[in-house]
């Protein structure tokens, strides 16, 4: 049976040797440690990052050495919750060593508590414990010993290239966080003549180059570099500062370099080309064939979803992947377009950038962390993501970001067009009759359902069974609990789908004054100010919304006689740098019409636009924006 | 409090008695060749049989040996079968946990019964031995993973593997003697308490299980006492001149879901309790014994006591300051000090220096504190969240400190759960089951409930409505128990100190969007002196909150849009969306929230209607509101009142009801007429 992480194991012993009693050295504490501010001084802050230091030198024969030392410094008891005193370090065994240098912690009083060898704990990462085929990837967590409020640990690791790799040095970096930073450096050595390049997202970085003994030395040294607050992203790190680098020499090399894998990882093998078979019996369609691979690919194998850059886009074949039932996203990627070319479709792999912003002109394959799929289906083509069915991500969910196609020609990554109101829409029409009963109104009617773009759930190929009553219920339901009851699809398509569907049962219960509420919906899919936090009053940093959109939601109620619509939504019109807002009401005798318009123009909304975007959704989600109260006459 | 009422050898032999006589007959057979297997396979269906699952489990057998030194050899053996594709993914591999310092897991055999017949032997040498994957807990328990051939819809896994030793690390300087029927190599797996053994055995598992089925044998003179829970388990004792066996089998189980915040799947799923420890004070006695010599002060501590005691008068004061000392410098992070990690708690100058360890280990601390400060004081096993049952087996989960009182009595102390409260045993802890580790051996006990009012948070609201229908006031937001905790790890755990404004801002969002706060300073220092009662005071305006028309002003009271609705402040809001349940629910602790709220009305307006007022109460919750004009003010009060920390299947509806009737509150709106 073979034994994994023995690094990590030989890291621990090797400091086992290190004393585990406390070392009351008054002079060991460093002034850079002792002279740092305490909690009076930064009280806004949970700890602080007294030093960040980072190095990557790549040498003539091509190995690669990442130092790096962080000390963190404890001032309230957040910081020691969210694994800042038990950092985790992960890296390739295969390739490299992983040392534990020093995992240090100066207490208050300045004793020194140095991490014993059970401090140093080989680990595996959650998200790799399905990865048998990928063991090689380690983790080993550093449980500082010592800490306390006011100390500082320190943890300085090595992780050193046994033999070269043949991956270019290239990675992203990111340089803001919840902790304010006091001394930043990142230092990058390489070879003269290596062709280096980087660029920073959102920051300003000033380099100080070396030359020295045959090597170019590039750093960034910043100082009181500020904390963001990571707790406004809704999602992922969009928008917070990161560095780039990369020794490839272009793009299209480095598409040339992992085209070159993934190919020969697609070789044709008769257990794809039987699985594919199988798969697609009775498909005659190819939109079918190409929706039951998907199918196959995203739910027959596991997920291991952790990012390819860290195995070095080390991608096995087509052949091993199915059979393992386990695959990285590479992988999958990989097994479906095999899959899809047995079947004589052109499907090809495509990286892709998760965030809007890449450095473009540094061509370094991490920027790119999603792995697609692009299959053509007639004049069309189809992207695919080979982890997650066509209904959650779609073509749609690429507008805007840099897509870089394994196609043999692409010479960069290409942004795909960014989608506009016109595309991405939802519109909803309500004709919604009121009828008087003892105790509530009674609520029918039917209901109108345009989605585009990203609103639109129902992109997959699917004969298998209804799925758009779901989607239209979601609308009915705040009829007062309105079912739904015939359905009629007028168009479905990626792009589009168009509903019809009448609906009965819904009741708005009277108060005691005779009063019903009756709240308006918004589209299914809606852009909820709930889940941007709209409720912040000012961010730190830019929010990146899904795209551009536009929802329209007309509501015409048939009232009752006796019953009069006592409060109405407020009328608006707003349009400002973020979007826009327009609602309308028109009476016409019993008759009342209510209609929003609601325009999101720009995705990336920068902090000093915000409280613009709080103002549309503030008019758009008020209760007296989206309100009806009847009322019956005495 | 439970206590055993007869001998446990006389439970075993009635209980053999009555399995024997009723329930022989019905034992499944085991299956004894490959065409048999293949029938089981197929007998199972397909995912219509089985609830649209993914997997389903044929059978799972499972064999125990008993050796006199209490050593288990386990063996294993089961059949799932491959419902789908999805199915076929959650089979990309087998995974065994152990833990090496005292646990041995061997695969035995693996094979693939594939739907055409064929039979596949996978090689068990492709295992890989790894760490498990860990969080806060680095004890270093390990992973045997075995990559498997792909199964396609149909195909069966068949898994045997043998076991022996115990899942969590137990003490090596239990195991002196040689070991029997195992040789030497065996005593690290022998148990601590040399000569016993137990088991707690569940028979429901995420996807269907057609059949369960569990069997230990015993030497003769060490008989198990045994009881079932969750519903009918079927059981057969037999014994020849040297063992005794018991039997326990379950068949055709559907998949167990846990319901939204339901108890402890322990509490629920179909289980076998079975020990051969005769009684709780003896696993008292056993874990006092084995723990007493870690307590030792040095001069350090002692010094650290002496500073933390000095000028307190009484020791309810200076007990007080050594717990929460423990409580909030001992970081949860738990490093294995290797032999003995699990069941002993790691030496007091080991934890004051490491600073760190896990709940056994804060509670070790401040043993040691308390002893060194003169106090009498144990380590007591505990069950956070779950049920202790009756019979002797290990079923803990967590450790606390019993001190010892002048009158004889024991006063629980939990340093883990009192971070940043102002107590010393939390009031989330109330009706749980407990043993202390004393020399003299105690029984299991149970903790008193908590009043809700001992949670109470209490919110107070003064605001004002203007004509326009715009609202400004403060809310004053207090706690105690363990809603004054939770308060403050909003604080200091779920939120950065530079993202605390935010907090506040989320909780007058809910009275509407575009609601605004002014800049509130929570101060840290504050926060962590747990004697000063924690009081939050935000003030805000919500632009448009009454709706307007012509005249008329309509809205909802501003506290009957719970303002307050963090799930860990107010969880009960999140638990009544089911019409009925099967499993009861768990709300950590009962819980009030009280609110008392002034509403300035605006000049020239008088009330045309009032919500009206509600009163339901019931055995697990009531809800009390009332509103009323006093002096050109609007004065409501709201009580809603969860009374039990699990409110039982049978009381859910009454808990349903005054849950969906406080959430629905704002329907029922204030009209206020102006123009008189």
């Amino acid at each position: 049976m073979r034994k994994i992480a023995a690094t990590a194991l030989s890291a621990a012993l090797a400091l086992a040797a290190l004393p585990s009693a406390p070392r009351a050295v008054p002079d060991g504490v460093p002034d850079w440690v002792r002279n740092a501010p305490g909690r009076d001084a930064r009280p806004d802050d949970d700890g602080l990052v007294l030093r960040q230091h980072l190095a990557l030198t790549l040498s003539a024969d091509g190995k690669v050495v990442r130092r790096s030392e962080t000390a963190v410094k404890m001032l309230q008891e957040w910081v020691s919750r969210h694994g800042f005193f038990d950092p985790r370090i992960d890296w390739n065994d295969a390739r490299s060593e992983m040392r534990v240098e020093q995992a240090r912690t100066y207490m208050r009083d300045g004793t020194i508590r140095d991490a014993k060898a059970n401090s140093l704990v080989p680990n595996t990462a959650h998200e790799l414990e399905w990865a048998v085929p990928y063991a090689y990837l380690r983790q080993m967590v550093v449980s500082q010993v010592g800490v306390e409020h006011g100390s500082t640990s320190v943890l300085a690791t090595t992780i050193a290239d046994r033999k070269p790799s043949g991956v270019p040095l290239w990675g992203t970096i990111e340089l803001r966080g919840d902790l304010p930073v006091l001394d930043q450096s990142i230092a990058i050595e390489v070879p003269e003549g290596t062709p280096f390049r980087w660029g920073a997202i959102r920051a300003r970085l000033i380099p100080e180059n070396l030359s020295r003994g045959g090597s170019v030395s590039t750093t960034f040294r910043r100082r009181d570099v500020q904390a963001v607050n990571l707790a406004e992203l809704p999602s992922g790190r969009a928008g917070v500062e990161r560095l780039v680098y990369s020794t490839a020499a272009s793009w299209a090399d480095a598409r040339a370099w992992l085209e070159k894998r993934v190919e020969a990882a697609i070789a044709p093998d008769a257990s794809i080309k039987a699985a594919a078979e199988e798969a697609v019996t009775g498909a005659t369609l190819d939109e079918e064939k190409i929706s039951r691979i998907h199918a196959f690919v995203v739910d027959g194998l596991e997920t291991v979803a952790w990012p390819v850059a860290a195995f070095d886009y080390a991608v096995r074949p087509a052949g091993e992947v199915l059979k393992s039932s386990v695959g990285h996203p590479l992988d999958k990627a990989v097994l479906l377009a095999a899959m899809l070319r047995s079947l004589k479709l052109d499907a090809s792999v495509a990286l892709a950038a998760s965030e809007r912003e890449i450095a473009k002109d540094v061509p370094c394959l991490p920027q790119l962390d999603e792995v697609w799929v692009r299959v053509r289906s007639g004049p069309h083509a189809v992207w695919l993501d080979p982890a997650a069915g066509l209904d959650r991500r779609s073509r749609a969910h690429l507008a805007g970001r840099a897509v870089l196609l394994l196609d043999g020609v692409s010479e960069a990554p290409e942004f795909q067009p960014d989608l506009d109101p016109a595309s991405n829409r939802a519109a909803l029409r309500v004709e919604l009759s009121v009828a008087d009963g003892a105790r509530e109104f009674g609520l029918s009617g039917s209901a109108d359902l345009d989605l585009g773009g990203l609103y639109n759930p129902l992109r997959a190929f699917d004969r298998s069974e209804s799925r758009e009553a779901p989607v239209v219920s979601r609308v009915t339901s705040a009829f007062g609990g309105a079912k739904v009851k015939d359905v009629f699809v007028g168009h479905r398509s990626a792009d589009l789908s168009a509903l019809r569907a009448t609906f009965a049962g819904g009741a708005l219960p009277l108060t005691p004054s005779r009063l019903a509420r009756l709240v308006l919906p918004r589209v299914p899919g809606a852009v909820s100010g709930t889940a941007i936090q709209i409720h912040r009053g000012r961010r730190t940093l830019p929010l990146v919304l899904p795209a551009p959109a536009a929802e329209t939601v007309e509501v015409v109620l048939d009232l009752p006689e006796g019953t009069e619509a006592m409060v109405l939504p407020a009328e608006a019109a707003i349009s400002n740098s973020a979007g826009s807002l327009m609602r309308t009401v028109r009476r016409d005798g019993r008759k009342l019409t209510v209609r929003t318009e609601f325009v999101l123009v720009a995705p990336v909304v920068e902090p000093e636009r915000y409280p613009e975007l709080r103002e549309l959704f503030t008019a758009l989600e008020a209760e007296g924006g989206r309100t009806v109260l009847l009322r019956r006459k005495e | 409090m439970h206590r055993l009422r007869r001998p446990p050898i006389l439970v075993a032999v009635l209980a053999a008695l009555v399995a024997t006589t009723a329930l022989h007959a019905q034992e499944p057979p085991v299956p004894s060749s490959d065409a048999e297997l293949q029938a089981l396979v197929e007998k199972a269906g397909s995912p219509k049989d089985n609830a649209g699952a993914d997997l389903v489990t044929v059978f799972k057998r499972t064999r125990v040996d008993v050796t006199p030194s209490g050593l288990g050899h386990i063996h294993e053996w089961q059949l799932v079968k491959c419902l789908t594709e999805k199915g076929a993914a959650q089979l990309a591999r087998l995974r065994l946990d152990f833990d090496p310092t005292s646990n041995l897991v061997e695969v035995r055999s693996l094979r693939v019964l594939r739907k055409d017949g064929t039979v596949e032997t996978v090689p068990s040498e492709s295992a890989l031995t790894l760490p498990q994957p860990q969080d806060a807990i680095y004890w270093g328990a390990r992973m045997k993973l075995v990559p498997l051939p792909r199964l396609r819809i149909g195909d069966a896994l068949e898994v045997r593997t043998y076991m022996k030793g115990f899942l969590i690390a137990y003490l090596d300087e239990m195991n002196e003697a040689g070991g029997e029927g195992g040789g030497a190599d065996d005593e690290r797996y022998v148990p601590p308490m040399r000569g016993h053994f137990y088991d707690v055995v569940f028979f429901q598992d995420s996807v269907p299980v057609k059949l369960r089925h569990y069997e230990v044998t015993t030497p003769r003179d060490k008989p198990v006492q045994f009881e079932t829970y969750g519903g009918e388990v079927k059981s057969y004792v037999s014994f020849d001149d040297a063992r005794l066996t018991y039997r326990f089998w379950k068949e055709n189980l559907p998949a167990f879901h846990a319901e939204t915040r339901a108890v402890a799947a322990s509490d629920v799923q179909p289980k076998v309790v079975l020990a051969t420890v005769p009684s709780w004070p003896e696993k008292s006695r056993w874990f006092a014994q084995v723990n007493d010599p870690q307590f030792a002060a040095d001069d350090a501590i002692r010094a650290k006591v002496a500073e933390l005691t000095r000028g307190l008068a009484s020791d309810e004061e200076k007990v007080a300051a050594l717990v929460h000392w423990a409580a909030d410098n001992i970081r949860y992070s738990g490093i294995t000090m290797g032999k003995g990690e699990g069941y002993t708690l790691h030496p007091g100058p080991m934890i004051f220096d490491d600073r760190s360890g896990v709940c056994k280990d804060k509670a070790g601390m401040a043993i040691t504190l308390l002893r060194a400060a003169g106090y009498t004081a144990y380590p007591a096993m505990t069950m956070a969240g779950a049920r202790v049952e009756r019979i002797p087996a290990d079923q803990f989960n967590h450790c606390v400190v019993a001190r010892k009182k002048a009158d004889g009595g024991f006063e629980l102390l939990d340093p883990t759960w009192v971070v940043f409260s102002p107590e010393v045993w939390s009031s989330a802890e109330g009706e749980q089951n407990y043993v202390i580790g004393t020399p003299g051996g105690e029984e299991l006990q149970k903790t008193p409930a908590f009043d809700p009012a001992a949670n109470k948070i209490r919110l107070d609201s003064a605001a004002e409505l203007d004509a326009q229908g715009n609202l400004s006031g403060t809310l004053t937001i207090s706690g105690l128990g363990v809603a004054e905790q939770r308060l403050r790890r909003e604080m200091v755990h779920a939120s950065t100190a530079r993202d605390r404004q935010a907090w506040f801002e989320e909780v007058v969002s809910r009275l509407g969007p575009g609601a605004s706060v002014e800049k509130v300073r929570v101060d840290y220092a504050r926060l962590q002196d747990v004697k000063a009662p924690v009081r939050f005071e935000v003030r805000y305006r919500v632009p448009g909150y009454a709706l307007l028309a012509g005249s008329t002003l309509v809205f909802s009271p501003p506290a009957s849009r719970h303002p307050i609705a963090q799930p860990s402040l107010a969880p009960y809001l999140y638990a009544a969306d089911d019409d009925a349940r099967t499993q009861a629910v768990q709300l950590g602790a009962p819980r009030m929230m009280d609110v008392l709220e002034t509403l300035a009305l605006p000049a020239g307006f008088r009330v045309a209607s009032l919500p009206k007022d509600r009163n339901l109460d019931g055995k697990a919750a009531s809800l009390a509101t009332h509103s009323e004009v006093k002096g050109g003010k609007l004065v409501t009060t709201y009580r809603l009142t969860v009374k039990r920390r699990e409110v039982p299947v049978d009381d859910y509806a009454n808990f349903r009801d005054v849950v969906r009737e406080a959430k629905a509150l704002p329907e029922d709106p204030v009209v206020l007429e102006g123009g008189r």
